[in-house]
């Protein structure tokens, strides 16, 4: 921000169709006038790429509730939040950073960024990575992981035979083993013809392993990748509890 | 068409794709070496292959087997002519595309983004022998144009919902005629629908189906790396320019594309198009 003491923090809480998004804003008079003179709204962008769908509500209240359609997206869903000028202004520059020293008011047009917030996904990596489904074919206590782009998205479906369907509901060590069985496919499923660009998802999984363990071996080696290493690291394993002791969680 | 039925075909589908495709990438050009490799895949392709000679029946048939979808009901949406000619099919026209989205209403782009969606309704289409001009031409309709076995299976993959393993999310918007047409008229709606736009859903619709290379590249954009340009008010001032630019030149091309859509781009990161007076976004 150009204010030097200024801070904008978004609160943003994501579920099915919605998303509460709560703006806050300190230490910049300036906007914060513009606020309460309606000069300027608090505005939160939803984009889904997949869908080419792309909209953005405004609203003068800090707190509020924006809505998608279900069947307007599909895949991954970006939440944008910010604070917009609504009209042109003149803005009072003295209490900006150094750089604008000089320049007397800062003429600021409509539709311009006063604010931006840090783009959040709607649902989690792991949401987006792994669905899960009854499968009544399969023989007991049976799991299989294949992966799937049948609809445009990478993601692995893991097929549940129906005694272990209700255990994945709830038992993590059914949810890691499914994530280390879709890790184990990463090395095949992340190949693509278009060396362009990556997809966003497999991108982000660099990112996020990348940066909890630095230098880690990943899916382009093969030979010495380790499915199970990444997936507890993406979710750990939870120890059980030693005999004697109780579970304090 | 149940989620369910689009759930359980996934899977399939995904499989069936990898299996039907020889990966160059992954294990070079098929030599002695890799013969247990590209053996069974080309054993794939012809059966394929056979499939589409036999005729609508068979492929069907032979597609319902590689889905796992047995005897279940598709319910695709309705076709809006008996049969197109493998012409048309492969590149329709303009009319068409519009006759096809009309008759398409329940199609949302929910349904529309995924590739097995296309799929599953191209083998009821196919079952109804829509592409079967006087019995000849499915197979110039389906994998006419690829001089060898994997370049007419992969036209098939591609004009029936694409290949999302090797193009990922580009698919339906560029390989597959009719989800391409599909998406052309939506675009089109969306842009009419902005007031300032003074286009009408027809005019929009002839500037994005001027060039396909053109639309691709809008389309890729709004995809990946420009997805500004998805805001409503943002791709109806990159249509209006485009007009401009194909009434002043006779032509679009993606440089076209590429050139209006980079400039809102910069101004995306600065400014909300939504909210950026008309004129200005225009200018």
């Amino acid at each position: 921000m150009d204010w030097t003491d200024a801070q904008y923090t978004a609160d943003i809480r994501a579920g099915a169709g919605q998303a509460t998004v709560t703006h806050r804003l300190s230490n910049a008079p300036v906007l914060e006038h513009l606020i309460d003179s309606r000069s300027a709204a608090w505005a939160v962008e939803i984009r889904c790429p997949k869908t080419l769908m792309a909209k953005i509500e405004s609203s003068a209240e800090a707190r509020h509730v924006v809505k998608w359609d279900a069947d307007d997206v599909d895949g991954d869903i970006f939440i944008m939040p910010g604070l917009l000028a609504r009209e042109d202004l003149r803005l009072d520059a003295s209490d900006l950073t150094s750089l604008y020293q000089d320049i007397g008011d800062l003429h600021v047009p409509q539709g311009y960024w006063l604010a931006r917030g840090y783009t959040c996904r709607a649902s989690t990596l792991l949401e987006s990575l792994l669905s899960f489904r009854l499968d009544k074919g399969l023989k007991k206590g049976r799991m299989e992981v294949a992966s799937d782009h049948g609809s445009g998205n990478l993601r692995f479906v893991v097929n549940m035979a129906p005694d272990a369907y209700e255990q994945a509901r709830y038992d993590r060590s059914v949810q890691i083993a499914a994530l280390v069985g879709a890790c184990a496919q990463f090395p095949h499923a992340f190949r693509s013809g278009d060396d362009d660009d990556e997809l966003p998802l497999v991108r982000e999984l660099r990112e996020r392993l990348e940066s909890i363990r630095p230098g880690i071996t990943l899916w382009e080696d093969p030979a010495t990748y380790d499915p199970a290493m990444v997936a507890t690291l993406l979710e750990p394993f939870r120890p059980a509890p030693v005999r004697g002791e109780s579970d304090s969680e | 068409m149940n989620s369910p039925l689009l759930d359980a075909a996934g899977t399939k589908f995904s499989r069936w794709q990898k299996e039907i495709v020889f990966d160059k990438g992954r294990h070079g050009e098929p030599n002695e070496q890799n013969r247990r490799v590209w053996e069974p895949i080309r054993e794939r392709q012809e059966a394929l292959q056979s499939a589409i000679k036999a005729g609508h029946a068979s492929l069907g048939a032979y597609l319902r087997g590689a889905l796992h979808i047995g005897d279940e009901k598709i319910d695709a949406p309705g076709f809006p002519r008996d049969q197109l000619t493998s012409d048309e099919f492969r590149t329709p026209p303009v009319e068409l595309e519009r006759e096809l989205w009309a008759a398409w209403p329940g199609v949302r782009p929910r349904l529309a983004s995924q590739p097995v969606f296309w799929l599953l309704c191209h083998v009821e289409w196919i079952e109804q022998g829509r592409f079967d001009q006087a019995g000849h031409r499915l197979e110039a309709a389906l994998v006419g144009g690829g001089k060898d076995l994997e370049a007419k299976t992969r036209n098939f993959l591609r004009r029936t919902g694409g290949i999302p393993h090797e193009r990922g999310k580009t698919s339906v918007f560029s390989d597959c005629p009719l989800a391409r047409a599909w998406w052309r008229v939506h675009v089109a709606e969306q842009v009419a629908a902005v007031p300032h736009a003074g286009m009408s859903a027809d005019e929009a619709h002839e500037v994005l189906h001027a060039n396909r290379q053109a639309w691709e590249t809008l389309a890729r954009l709004g995809l990946r790396s420009v997805t500004v340009i998805s805001q409503r008010t943002a791709r109806a001032a990159v249509v209006r320019r485009l007009k401009s630019l194909l009434r002043e030149n006779g032509r679009l091309g993606s440089k076209d594309v590429q050139s209006v859509a980079t400039d809102l781009a910069r101004l995306g990161l600065r400014q909300s198009p939504e909210h950026t007076p008309w004129q200005r976004l225009v200018a």
